[in-house]
């Protein structure tokens, strides 16, 4: 289907790294479309990590296969992989997400830099963006001058800022309050609707579950339960 | 590349204290290596120059086969013309005549071999400046039958300024030279070598008394510059012949003294790069440090596609920053002491200058001020840094996001 | 326990700290084979200069000390009868010793002439082992001299050559004599040796109106070159006041000199080494005290008092430079012991070295409280070196090492 975005299939992990193996993901068949706004949850140990660092392209899997945007990313090459992850996924992750020596703004320009656009456009799309997550004011501060909240902001929208297929997000909120993770739930549900962006994000934040629109739980490597609860709402044009 | 440059330059900046204890070490050694290298090579160069403008000149020509044997039968033409030709060089600035041997002197009942030399005296002092040497008495007029001597010669010999010399020796060709001087100035040369057998006298008189009438032993050149001698030596080899007469360097005409300084430059060389090499071990291990307590936000880099050849550019250039920050503090911090020793070279006490004279060696320090071991610093410094560079390179290389973000 | 604890943290992370003993071990092993080399290098020069130069004590007249002129001889007759009684003289050698101008056909140089007893100026000096070319003075040849091999080859001379050499005599008139080479000796450059050439004493009595006895010098060689203080002192009273009796440290001060020059570049050295490696200590440490915040603020919490946690980081330190220590002192001792016997061959550079006084071949040595010094100062380094990362370790409060990360 054109709009598929992620294909999983059979996926399998085995960590071999102690003594005894770890069977992280033990087939995990999953298909997210575009513009889906999906929570992957499950308790310590699930594999969620495992699974969204496969989708990531920020791990192999011991077994199947995993298409993202229809490329089968099992079959690139380390570098290959990086340009891929740089054109087609933004990340944001739990914590230390920024350069902590670059300022918002250029936190946000930097992978932009990477895929080496030019600088009018750059700084425009940071600015904007900045705007976007409610940072508008705050684009010239470091890291250590933001709140934990507002580095997360500054995250998705530097997420964003390379125009990727989907955002993984990986327990985005568990280093934040009520009001910061309301905040930023908020900011992506917006873009979720606005731009209709794809999210996919792990959590076991109750907060962030009850915003989702689909839920994927999953135990002991394997789905338990994926169910859509709200309809995606695309904003009409 | 000016990312790569503006976030070194920021995490440098980010973790000052780290930065600069780093950077204090290559400082102390750079500072080392370049006090020492400069009193090193400044000494030395005071005692070749001090040697070379006293007596054997930067280059010097004779007739072939003279200097092995230094042999009184083997002696050129004093001819106006061929002094043309070597002034004629490129880089040649001054030619003196000369004409020596060694002699017996005798006076007030006591005998010394001593080295008789005859030398235009107008010449011999812009040479020289044996005027300035003197510490009692006048310098030699052309063509009177006097002398000037060295310092410890006048001493051991009992002879002062208007006693008269006695000297005999071989002359050319077999003929007695038998001879008598005035002394008509003391003068302390230097060196202590010179000052225990030095005697000057005008070159008609040493022509009269070596009957060698028009000849001399050598011709005794300085070039505008000591580096520049090459090109002059190869233009008389061009232009002399040289089946008949031999063009020395001073390297050949002092080659002994030469490679002990080269000896001692090179032991003290292995000496500095020892301590580099201990500095770089303490450098390798703060590039560790570095690169673990980062290691999440190189794994957040590497995630979201920062490749690892830029992730290693950047820590490169960390690590280049450190050592260009300790080359350039070290290098500040040595100017002024360097140029201290330059301006004000110490001279030893009596004690050392006994040592000193053992080993030919003016007894002073003195330093060099020479932009070339400042460069050579940096050399090595960034050699350093290149191989200290290989640790991040292969750790970075393996890095794992997931891994590294597992902290 | 503290102990224990210690130990195990260091090897928690093995490169790190291995890359910390390698310097160390790098940096000990280099100052003790550089100090070892410098002390070869001395040693060779001290021992050419009391062989060729000085022997163990020499005997002057008072006159010829401040001048050393042909006149300013004295009379053995009072002294050799002393100097073979006494136990503690193990050679003697009386000489003549003038100044003089040496002249070949080709050329002409200045020499010091040393009338000479060949036997036993062999005992003192060991001439006749530096013979390279030719027999020596007791050969059939009428006048024979010996003259070293730098000045043989500038006078452009062999074996059975003529040689004039001008000189004074006694009553202060110059003289001509000559003599054949019947030896060539290696002389050692950078001691003035080239200059020296021997004859024996009798030819050089008669032609310099010298009588019997009479005498410029007598080099003496004593049982015991460490306690030649000692029998300077004893000979003193023994002989006529009119004598001087020097030890070789005060013939050439140079010596001692270089011993004291020695003393001082180690030590410059080892303080130098030291501080470099304070340098790679403390970023250790400190890295190893940074990266276990968390866990030493927990063993504050649970009541580690910081007079222990600061001991603890201390007694890591000196345990990771201990390690390296015996390893490099192993390594310096080995490569010493390796080479002293056959010696370090600087061949290439003879002529640089010998023109210092210096032989080609060196043969490493370093006395035994040099080991001590170099462990102790490292000792010392690493606790100076702990001071700052032991401080930083107990500076932290339990509560902010436990909420970072």
């Amino acid at each position: 289907m054109k709009n598929t975005i992620i294909k999983t299939k059979n996926l399998h992990k085995t960590y071999q790294e102690t003594k005894v193996p770890v069977h992280a993901l033990r087939g995990v068949d999953l298909e997210i479309k575009k513009g889906e706004f999906t929570a992957i949850v499950g308790p310590s140990g699930s594999g969620k990590s495992t699974l969204l660092n496969i989708i990531g392209g920020l791990d192999n899997p011991s077994e199947g296969s995993i298409e993202v945007s229809g490329i089968d990313i099992t079959s690139l090459s380390a570098s290959q992989l990086i340009d891929f992850r740089k054109k087609n996924i933004g990340f944001v992750f739990q914590s230390y997400n920024l350069i902590p020596v670059l300022t918002a703004l250029e936190n946000v320009e930097f992978i932009m830099l990477l895929q080496k656009r030019d600088k009018e456009q750059r700084r425009k799309r940071a600015v904007d963006l900045l705007k976007a997550v409610g940072l508008g004011d705050k684009i010239h501060n470091r890291p250590n001058e933001l709140s934990g909240g507002q580095q997360q902001r500054v995250a998705v929208a530097r997420a964003l800022a390379s125009k990727p297929s989907f955002v993984l997000a990986d327990e985005p909120t568990a280093n934040l309050d009520s009001t910061s993770t309301a905040n930023l739930l908020d900011i992506m549900e917006n873009l979720n609707r606005e731009e209709n962006m794809t999210f996919v994000f792990s959590t076991h934040d109750q907060r962030v579950i009850d915003r989702a629109h689909r839920i994927i739980n999953l135990e002991d490597g394997l789905i338990s339960e994926d169910k859509i609860v709200k309809k995606n709402q695309p904003l009409s044009r | 590349m000016i990312t790569v440059i503006k976030l070194a330059l920021r995490n440098l900046w980010r973790n000052k204290r780290r930065t600069l204890i780093t950077a204090a070490s290559v400082m102390f050694a750079a500072f080392f290596a370049i006090a020492m290298s400069s009193i090193q090579k400044g000494t030395w160069f005071n005692t070749l120059e001090g040697m070379l403008h006293n007596y054997t000149g930067y280059i010097q020509v004779h007739q072939k086969g003279y200097w092995e044997n230094q042999s009184i039968d083997l002696l050129m033409d004093n001819s106006p013309a061929f002094k043309d030709t070597l002034l004629n060089a490129p880089g040649a600035n001054k030619v003196l005549t000369r004409l020596e041997n060694f002699a017996l002197a005798s006076a007030n009942n006591k005998t010394k071999g001593v080295l008789i030399a005859g030398i235009d005296p107008a010449q011999a002092n812009s040479f020289s400046n044996i005027e300035d040497q003197l510490i009692e008495g006048r310098y030699l007029t052309p063509d009177k039958s006097e002398a000037v001597i060295g310092k410890d010669l006048s001493k051991t010999m009992q002879l002062n300024v208007g006693d008269t010399l006695v000297a005999i020796s071989q002359g050319y060709r077999g003929n007695n030279a038998v001879g008598q001087y005035r002394i008509t100035g003391i003068a302390d040369f230097g060196t202590p070598e010179f000052n225990k057998q030095m005697v000057y006298i005008p070159l008609a008189e040493a022509q009269y008394f070596y009957a060698a009438e028009n000849l001399l032993s050598s011709f005794v050149i300085t070039t505008s510059s000591i580096d520049h001698i090459d090109e002059t030596v190869q233009y008389y080899k061009n232009h002399l012949d040289t089946n008949q007469y031999e063009i020395m360097s001073y390297e050949e005409l002092i080659p002994s003294i030469i490679e002990a300084q080269s000896i001692d430059e090179a032991s003290s060389k292995i000496i500095l790069y020892i301590l580099y090499l201990l500095i770089g071990f303490g450098i390798l291990g703060t590039v560790m440090m570095m690169l673990k307590e980062r290691q999440y936000e190189f794994g957040v880099l590497k995630a979201i596609g920062m490749k690892s050849r830029m992730l290693f550019q950047m820590v490169a250039l960390e690590i280049l920053g450190i050592g260009i920050i300790g080359v350039v503090a070290g290098s500040i911090i040595a100017l002024p002491i360097v140029t201290y020793f330059n301006k004000n070279p110490i001279a030893l006490g009596d004690k050392y200058a006994e040592t000193y004279e053992q080993f030919n060696m003016e007894p002073l320090i003195k330093a060099i001020i020479d932009p070339r071991i400042f460069y050579e610093q940096v050399v090595v410094v960034f050699v350093m840094v290149l191989f200290i560079s290989i640790y991040p390179l292969f750790s970075l290389k393996k890095l794992k996001p997931v891994a590294a973000m597992r902290v | 326990m503290l102990f224990k604890i210690a130990w195990k943290n260091i090897w928690r992370n093995p490169v790190r700290s291995v890359i910390l003993i390698v310097a160390i071990t790098l940096g000990i092993w280099a100052l003790i084979f550089i100090n070892g080399l410098t002390t070869g290098m001395i040693n060779g020069y001290m021992e050419n200069a009391i062989k060729n130069r000085t022997s163990h004590i020499q005997i002057h007249s008072v006159e010829y000390l401040a001048e050393k002129g042909i006149q300013n001889y004295f009379n053995t007759s009072k002294v050799l009868p002393t100097l073979k009684k006494d136990e503690n003289v193990i050679n003697f050698s009386p000489r003549i010793s003038i100044s003089g101008m040496i002249s070949s056909p080709v050329s002409t140089r200045g020499i010091n002439l040393k009338g000479i007893y060949p036997d036993l100026e062999n005992q003192v000096s060991e001439l006749d082992s530096k013979i390279i070319r030719g027999e020596g003075l007791k050969s059939d040849l009428n006048n024979p001299i010996l003259i070293s091999i730098t000045l043989a080859e500038k006078l452009n001379v062999k074996i059975k050559s003529k040689v004039v050499v001008n000189f004074q005599n006694v009553d202060g008139n110059v003289t001509a004599a000559a003599f054949r080479v019947s030896g060539i000796i290696q002389n050692v450059n950078g001691q003035n040796d080239e200059i020296n050439a021997f004859v024996p004493i009798n030819n050089l009595q008669k032609l310099t109106d010298l009588s019997q006895g009479e005498v410029h010098e007598i080099a003496i060689t004593t049982k015991d070159i460490d306690r030649v203080e000692e029998f300077q002192y004893t000979l003193r009273s023994k002989l006529p006041g009119n004598l001087v009796i020097q030890n070789y440290k005060e013939i050439a001060p140079d010596l001692e000199l270089m011993g004291s020059q020695i003393q001082l570049s180690l030590s410059i050295m080892i303080t130098i080494f030291m501080l470099a490696l304070v340098f790679g200590i403390i970023n250790t440490m400190l890295m190893a005290v940074l990266e276990r915040y968390r866990e030493l603020g927990m063993l504050m919490a649970v009541g580690m008092n910081k007079a222990k946690v600061f001991f603890m980081v201390v007694l890591e330190t000196i345990f990771l430079t201990f390690v390296g220590v015996p390893l490099g002192m192993a390594l310096g001792r080995l490569t010493i012991f390796g080479t002293a016997s056959r010696g370090i061959n600087l061949e290439q550079w003879a002529d640089g070295l010998n023109q210092v006084g210096m032989t080609s071949v060196i043969h490493p040595a370093l006395e035994g409280k040099y080991y001590l010094v170099i462990a102790l100062s490292v000792l010392i380094t690493a606790v100076l070196a702990s001071l700052y990362p032991a401080r930083k370790a107990t500076s932290l409060k339990p509560v902010d090492a436990l909420r970072k990360l």
